[in-house]
């Protein structure tokens, strides 16, 4: 971290004219990128390729986790909501607010530099809250999305814009609140809009020039493999959805990014896009070089009930049935957590975790879901998950040492009703509306999956009034980290599930937490409205020969 | 209403020598130029009629841009040409651009846009730019060494501010003046300190971030280094940023082609932004 840099580098000393024009050093090279032990830097919006949100950081146990305390808290300049999860470097913490990015001196929550670009107006649905989830950086660039599809590319060192591509046209509905991702030299962006009735893709561009290299349309152009899952001679696919607002995941020995998709467009008029609707709430194996189809998974065929599939893909090496193999575990909002073999997509487990689910009466052999008969009707069909879905965008996490996968999830029905619009650009395009009952008796659960198993080790049930989207982090002494549903930071056993410590940040969490270090000293940082919030043990605790070990 | 002085306006603001002066005989001129414009022929009511009919359906409403054509309200190298040259524009169109010729206006036509335009740019003086912008390009990203610090429209040095919006909303004579230099004080957020340990460690950079406690400093390599005031044996604020005088480097062609690259290739600032970088927000 800084220390070593400093080593390395001649920051010192003297100075003079001809040292203006000294080249740093990268911030994130490709080697950090790929990884997967996580201790002082946060390089990337998962942390790792994988997705699990595992750091091996080991300060922090269940037997000190009682004495933690607040450091330092960011509040953001313009008031909108923090979903952004900030990278660490080095000591400099990177995150984004609406459209603006900020690095901060991640010991002190000061500013170093501040990246101001006014919010768009005009925009709506998700895009007009101008929230953004974060970073992505190679070498000495930062990439972010903007409200308005933009990808920006940074000097990370000074916040000072390099270029700005427009990476959507003809239908101005589109919005991006995502984070990129960096695979091999490319940055790589999805959008948002998928209830607006925009047509999804994934699109990657060179990291140094920000020219276009490919882009994959998650709705097939009529004639190509997956158009016969639309209704022929309709122009619905332009318009079908299957939006990509979260960064997917990357193994490097398969060369395979797997990226998610949203719902289909418009959310819930089935009746004008007849089909499977591929390859709308799918994972997408991709060749991340020329963006070319591997292999799909659609987890909702023909979605009725806005049921996203964007939740993190998490890639875990792990024991299935006896046998080792590559697999890929999603916790998913219809309801149900799977489990894929990543290197050919076939489907091997699917396990309810909702609590209360009516759409489908389970998954067959084949990975497809049996669905009962309720759909959205024009007087109004109560059906679970809710709109909100099972579980959402907020990252779930894999621990290596305990071998369970945790995630958030929320136990709600809504009321899905339909009326058959057209589309209009400047307008949502759900086809009616789904409504929350005040009989529900919502309740959110931190979960704790064996995947082994299928089983369940542990649920805990959350108090709370079901609004927060906190996601979760976990750590090589088993310890859960998450934002729980009463505007509290909390830490739990990952074993037994039992509670140990939390902490009120008198607002609502809608970001995913994360882990990182500085001098020996381990860090956890979640955002709650439009604060940052950290916490470490007190110096008195860190003893020294742990610090010796950090570095 | 509009005043739009001529030329000769700004080069008597300019001959004028102390700060009292300078103003007063601007005010005085802006003044005439005013009273002038009250019996001048332009109509800049019939002008935002011709705009809104005509222009606003690309250029917005408040000129300020929209989905098919650019902001000519705020963008300084808009607001920078002169009322010949944006007539031209308008009677010719731009080829290759997407602009049509609305030479079917007339000549009356266009001077009435024209003036309804220097409305919406709010602008109270025409800016007469006199130096060779491509020269100063070429001196900016050359011999004059300000791309190795500073960045201009995503090309050059990070360790000094990013000049992409600065010729926005300036005075000349405030760029000239930071140019040439000495600086009086370094903004925020730029100055370079002098450290050294208590392990005798001698540093230098520029200050990014500062509480009662701990110091952020940048070097010129980009990498940072935070430090504990407690503990350090000198702390030395050298009152200055990095930025060399240039007033014995640059001929004053030299400095007027520099400047004159700085306003006609800046980019406009969003109003809310410019709140923002100056605290006024906070």
């Amino acid at each position: 971290m800084m220390r070593r840099l400093l080593r390395t580098t001649a920051l010192a000393a003297v100075c003079c004219a001809h040292a203006l024009h000294a080249q740093g050093a990268d911030i994130v090279t490709q080697e950090m990128l790929h990884s997967t032990t996580l201790r002082n830097n946060w390089p990337s919006y998962n942390g790792d390729y994988t997705g699990r949100r595992f750091t091996s950081l080991t300060q922090i146990t269940p037997a000190n986790a009682s004495q933690l305390q607040a450091q330092w808290v960011f509040h953001s300049r313009n008031a909108g909501i923090l979903e952004a999860t900030p990278l660490v470097v080095d000591g400099i913490m990177y995150l984004t607010g609406s459209n603006d990015a900020y690095a901060l001196d991640a010991a002190t929550g000061r500013i170093i530099w501040h990246h101001i670009r006014p919010v768009t107006q005009g925009l709506i649905d998700d895009a007009s809250g101008h929230i953004n989830r974060g970073v992505a950086i190679l070498g000495t660039r930062l990439y972010m999305q903007t409200d308005n599809a933009h990808l920006l590319c940074l000097d990370a060192r000074s916040g000072s814009m390099l270029w700005d591509v427009a990476y959507t046209k003809d239908n101005r509905n589109y919005g991006a609140t995502g984070a990129p991702l960096v695979v091999r030299g490319k940055v790589l962006v999805g959008t948002s809009g998928g209830d607006d009735g925009v047509r999804g893709f994934v699109a990657a561009f060179d990291a140094a020039t920000g020219k276009e290299a490919w882009r994959f349309w998650t709705v097939p152009t009529p004639g190509d493999p997956g158009s016969e899952t639309w209704p022929a001679n309709s122009d619905i696919y332009k318009h079908g959805g299957g939006t990509t607002w979260m960064p997917g995941t990357y193994d490097p020995a398969l060369n395979t990014i797997f990226w998610t998709t949203g719902n289909p467009s418009p959310d819930f008029d089935g009746s004008v896009r007849e089909g499977d609707n591929l390859y709308t709430n799918s994972v997408l194996a991709l060749d991340p070089d020329t963006g070319k189809l591997r292999w799909h998974y659609q987890f909702t065929p023909h979605d009725l009930n806005d049921y996203d599939a964007t939740e993190t893909p998490v890639l875990i090496d792990a024991d299935f049935k006896g046998h080792p193999r590559k697999l890929l575990m999603q916790a998913n909002r219809n309801g149900f957590v799977y489990i894929l073999d990543r290197t050919t997509g076939e489907f091997l487990q699917a396990t309810q975790f909702a609590q209360t689910q009516n759409w489908a009466k389970g998954i067959d052999s084949k990975g497809r879901p049996i669905r009962t008969d309720l759909a959205p009707s024009a007087e109004g069909t109560r059906m679970c998950p809710s709109y909100a879905g099972g579980t959402n965008w907020y990252s779930p996490t894999w621990n290596e040492r305990t071998r369970l996968f945790y995630f958030l999830s929320l136990d709600d029905c809504s009321v899905f009703r339909v009326k058959t619009q057209d589309f209009e650009e400047g307008r949502a395009f759900y086809s009616t509306g789904a409504a929350h009952l005040p009989t529900e008796h919502a309740h959110k659960y931190l979960n704790a999956y064996n995947p082994a198993t299928g089983k369940f080790v542990w649920r805990y049930e959350q108090t709370g009034d079901t609004r927060s989207f906190a996601g979760a982090v976990s750590t090589a002494t088993g310890l859960v980290l998450f934002g729980n549903d009463a505007q509290q930071f909390e830490v739990v056993d990952g074993t037994t599930g039992r509670s140990l410590w939390h902490f009120t940040m008198g607002q609502t969490p809608h970001a995913s937490p994360m882990s990182y270090a500085i001098d020996g000293r381990q860090y956890f940082a979640i955002a709650a409205g439009s604060d940052l919030f950290t916490f470490a043990l007190p110096p008195s605790i860190v003893a020294p020969r742990a610090k010796a070990k950090k570095n | 209403l509009q005043i739009i002085p001529g030329a000769s306006v700004l080069k008597a603001v300019t001959a004028a020598r102390g700060r009292v002066r300078r103003s007063l005989s601007l005010f005085i001129l802006l003044a005439l130029a005013s009273a002038y414009k009250l019996h001048a022929q332009a109509d800049t009511i019939a002008g935002g009629k011709t705009f809104a009919a005509n222009c606003a359906g690309c250029h917005g409403s408040d000129g300020r841009g929209g989905e098919r054509a650019p902001n000519i309200a705020t963008a300084r190298n808009v607001m920078s040409l002169t009322d010949a040259e944006l007539s031209a524009f308008i009677r010719n169109g731009v080829t290759g651009a997407g602009m049509p010729s609305f030479s079917f206006l007339g000549d009356r036509g266009i001077t009435d846009v024209v003036a309804y335009l220097r409305v919406l740019q709010g602008k109270t003086s025409e800016i007469k730019v006199t130096g060779d912008d491509h020269a100063g390009r070429a001196l900016f990203f050359g011999s004059a060494g300000c791309s190795r610090c500073h960045m201009m429209h995503g090309e050059g040095g990070f360790i000094a501010s990013d000049l992409s919006d600065y010729g926005s909303g300036i005075a000349l004579e405030r760029i000239r003046g930071a140019i040439i230099g000495p600086e009086s004080t370094a903004p925020t957020g730029s100055e370079v300190v002098e450290v050294i340990t208590v392990r005798g460690e001698q540093l230098r950079g520029v200050l990014r971030s500062e509480d009662n406690f701990i110091a952020v400093i940048q070097a010129e390599d980009g990498s940072y280094r935070r430090l504990a005031k407690a503990a350090l044996k000198k702390f030395n604020r050298t009152g200055h940023s990095l930025m060399p005088a240039y007033k014995d480097t640059l001929s004053a062609k030299q400095l007027d082609d520099v400047i004159a690259y700085l306003v006609r290739s800046a980019d406009p600032i969003d109003p809310a932004t410019r709140r923002l970088r100056t605290g006024a927000a906070q």
